[in-house]
């Protein structure tokens, strides 16, 4: 029996001040269920990023509820939820965003280290071995190419064994070879590892890998693949 | 284990492993920080290392244990036999007077100082040739020995060996001085130092009732800390007439040491407000600095870093970029006693061992930090609320606002400790309030003025030129450097405006006065027999010429409206007047 790990109630968001202000979050409901891999489309500036952020606790509810395994997240301090974030959620980003003087086994142990968890660098050296950059241990992120930098970025998100990964546009920044490569890196590490994944792309064949499908218009869940299929199965 | 228990340790790691890039981007906070800091360690450590050579050296700055000075009159017998009964006497006169080339060609004004064959008591009288004192003191065929100051030979374009009159004595110069071990006790000269015998002097009758001489007695004791208690109290009271001035070799130069501590404290004000205006390129250095850590400081963020880690992360990190410029600067003001010795020994007959002053290297640094701290906090409160959600949008980040209230009371407070210890560790504390209380006037103004600028900046009317559009533009912009720059080059511009007008004021004091009022000539020490005599000589050179007379004796001041001024608490600035005889007219 599925569970749901992420459940978001009306949450409602404006980002911005007076004439500048927009409605980025229009009073959403969504339920994750655990293990799923949820692919968010929609066009630019349809709250996307913005959903992503709310869910990584990065960006606080105007009103509204979101819980994560069963942590309500609206009700949490700043240091708690980095706390929370640290251990529980795993984030990939389109530029990586690897800290440019620390080494590939360096950066995917910061996560663990601020976790307070004792053998971080082994773990970390574990963790990339299996995105295949065992030999790249001591390399700097200006010396490695962008798939590698973006292996490196995920090996770093799924180090402290996260409930939940986040993922925008991870291929974004790649050609179409490294591109497929990385999505089958996610998906196969994501399958593996029981994580439940939200991935904000553009790419129709990305989202289309993804067990569930939301697109998102407006600050509105447009259409929901899960839903779909429930109201399709329920004519049937 | 607990993560709390753990961070500041891990941030120290962090911090480290992030710096490993190298200081690039900082050497502006280094340039900022290590002048100030160095003008005030390099000053404050040449001035102790003088004080303390004063204070460790004193029997050798004194040439003895004590010295009791007379003003026109020798030691009566009785007088002299006390002083003798406090240990070896040493007798030196010292007088002002012309010494001529024996064909009367030329003189020059010399500080006559005539000594005994005890003389030096303590401490090495050093001449080149270096020869026992006596020897080249000796007389010979009716003409004295004299050793000069190069300075005299230069003058009078003489060599070691040629001959000089002082008054009706002939003398002969045996060698230059080399040291002169009390010469700083006996305040600075206003001419070259000529030493010779008291048998000298006695033959050139330059000593006769009336002549302005100051006879010295310079006493070194058998057991100086027992001799010296109350020494002057136990003078005084065996004679109350004396008008002696006692100096003992504790404070053998105490006008030097004041004058040096003075100075030493207004160039640690100028190096203060370098610091100071070094402290605003500091802040636009953080700022700068972590404006291009902002990614990383939001990728912290997305890791699970708690805002106070990433605080701490790069408050270790700006630490250990100051102390490299404060190190910097130390070592220069550690070095600044050794190179300052070099250039002292032509004035100062000290010897300023190399060695650390600690006191003045922690000062400066104490400055440094504050000033670092003062100026970093605000960067600081900015980098705990760069957003992490900018990595999401992949867009800049939002303009700066003031940081958070702690962090400006934390800024204030260090400003608030920064202005205490100047004013605490000054010498005039009035002086370094009206300093302090100037800096943030000039602050406050500044500010004031950037704010007008980039208002005005505003409002001004749309120009077609799009060069002229993009500069006004960049004054009144969020995140515009107006302010900043407003502040630097205010502040440094005021420093020297302010060094420049002292330094114009005490040139006009000194020079403008003395154009208006001063005569050309001054001549002292005129007996009344020789009077009529140079009435007529200066009538002679110039007859319409203007000489105003006035007669003058020597005495001391023993009561001011009517209190003995023994009992009076004056202050230190105007104790000179109390202090042995005085001119009066």
């Amino acid at each position: 029996m599925t569970k749901t790990i992420i459940e978001l109630k009306k949450a409602d968001l404006t980002l911005g001040r007076d004439a500048a202000s927009v409605h980025v979050l229009k009073s959403m409901d969504l339920s994750i269920d655990e293990g799923e891999a949820v692919g968010i489309v929609g066009p630019s500036g349809s709250g996307k990023s913005t959903l992503l952020m709310v869910l990584a606790g990065l960006e606080r509810l105007d009103r509204g509820e979101i819980h994560i395994r069963n942590t309500p997240l609206h009700t949490l301090g700043e240091d708690a939820l980095a706390d929370f974030r640290g251990r529980n959620i795993g984030i990939v980003f389109q530029s990586f965003h690897l800290i440019a003087n620390m080494t590939a086994l360096e950066n995917v142990a910061v996560p663990l280290e601020l976790a307070n968890v004792r053998d971080a660098f082994d773990i970390a050296r574990r963790e990339l071995e299996a995105v295949g950059l065992g030999e790249r241990l001591s390399h700097y992120p200006g010396q490695l190419s962008g798939g590698e930098q973006q292996r490196v970025a995920i090996a770093r998100a799924l180090a402290p064994s996260p409930a939940v990964l986040i993922a925008d546009e991870p291929t974004g920044n790649l050609d179409t070879d490294t591109g497929r490569q990385i999505a089958d890196l996610l998906f196969a590490q994501q399958a593996e590892r029981g994580t439940t994944m939200l991935l904000v792309t553009h790419d129709p064949a990305l989202a289309a890998r993804c067990s569930r499908q939301i697109r998102v218009r407006s600050g509105e869940i447009e259409n929901d693949s899960t839903r779909t299929r429930a109201s399709q199965a329920a004519i049937a | 284990m607990s993560a709390a228990g753990s961070r500041p340790p891990l941030a120290f790691r962090l911090a480290m492993r992030e710096l490993r890039g190298g200081l690039g981007g900082v050497s502006i906070f280094l340039a900022c920080l290590a002048p100030g800091t160095g003008a005030i360690a390099a000053v404050n450590s040449v001035s102790r290392s003088i004080t303390d050579a004063i204070s460790t050296q004193g029997q050798s700055l004194l040439s003895g244990d004590a010295r009791f000075e007379l003003r026109n009159r020798e030691a009566t017998p009785e007088e002299f036999a006390y002083l003798q009964s406090l240990g070896k006497v040493s007798r030196s006169t010292g007088l002002r007077s012309m010494a001529r080339l024996p064909d009367g060609s030329d003189q020059a004004l010399v500080e006559v100082k005539a000594v005994d064959d005890a003389y030096p008591l303590y401490g090495t009288f050093e001449a080149d040739p270096n020869q026992p004192l006596p020897t080249l003191l000796a007389a010979k065929d009716g003409t004295y020995g004299a050793v000069v100051a190069p300075l005299l030979l230069e003058r009078l374009n003489l060599k070691v060996g040629g001959d000089l009159l002082l008054g009706n004595a002939r003398l002969r110069i045996t060698g230059t001085i080399t040291t002169e071990p009390d010469a700083v006790s006996e305040g600075f000269g206003f001419a070259p130092r000529l030493l010779t015998s008291r048998d000298a002097l006695i033959a050139s009758g330059l000593i006769t009732t009336g002549s302005l001489v100051e006879q010295s007695y310079k006493i070194r004791m058998a057991d100086p800390a027992t001799g010296l208690r109350n020494l002057g109290d136990r003078a005084n009271a065996a004679f109350p007439q004396a008008g002696w001035s006692i100096r003992s070799s504790d404070r053998a130069a105490p006008q030097l040491a004041d004058n040096v501590t003075r100075f030493s404290q207004f160039l640690t004000l100028v190096g203060l407000a370098a610091l100071i205006v070094g402290g605003v390129g500091v802040a636009n250095a953080v700022r700068a600095f972590l404006d291009s850590k902002r990614t990383t400081i939001a990728t912290f963020k997305c890791l699970g870093a708690p805002a106070f880690v990433v605080v701490l992360i790069y408050l270790i990190q700006i630490a250990v970029i100051a102390l490299a410029g404060i190190a910097v600067g130390l070592v220069l003001g550690a070095i600044a006693p050794m190179i300052a010795s070099r250039f002292m020994a032509e004035f100062l007959p000290i010897s300023t061992a190399p060695r650390l002053y600690p006191g003045a290297l922690t000062l400066a640094a104490l400055f440094g930090l504050r000033t670092t701290r003062a100026c970093e906090i605000p960067p600081l409160g900015h980098a705990r609320e760069v957003p992490a959600t900018a990595l999401f949008r992949e867009q800049g980040f939002e303009a700066r606002r003031l940081p958070g209230w702690p962090y400006l009371l934390a800024a204030g407070l260090l400003m608030a400790a920064l202005a205490a210890l100047a004013i605490v560790t000054a010498y005039d504390r009035f002086i370094a309030i009206v300093f302090v209380v100037s800096i943030a006037g000039a602050f406050v103004v500044l500010r004031v003025v950037a704010a007008a600028l980039s208002w005005l900046a505003r409002r001004s009317p749309r120009v077609r030129s799009p060069a002229l559009r993009l500069a006004i533009g960049n004054i009144h912009r969020p995140g515009a450097l107006t302010s900043s720059v407003v502040l630097s080059l205010g502040l440094g511009l005021a420093l020297l405006v302010t060094l420049t007008l002292i330094d114009g004021n005490m040139r006009r004091e000194l020079m403008g006065r003395m154009s208006e009022q001063a005569p050309n000539f001054f001549f002292v020490d005129i007996q009344g027999p020789e009077l009529e005599g140079f009435r007529k000589i200066v009538l002679d050179i110039d007859p319409k010429g203007k000489l105003i007379e006035a007669p003058m004796l020597r005495g001391r001041i023993v009561a001011f409206n009517g209190e003995d001024v023994t009992k009076m608490k004056v202050p230190a600035a105007g104790q000179w007047v109390l202090r042995g005889d005085r001119g009066i007219t």
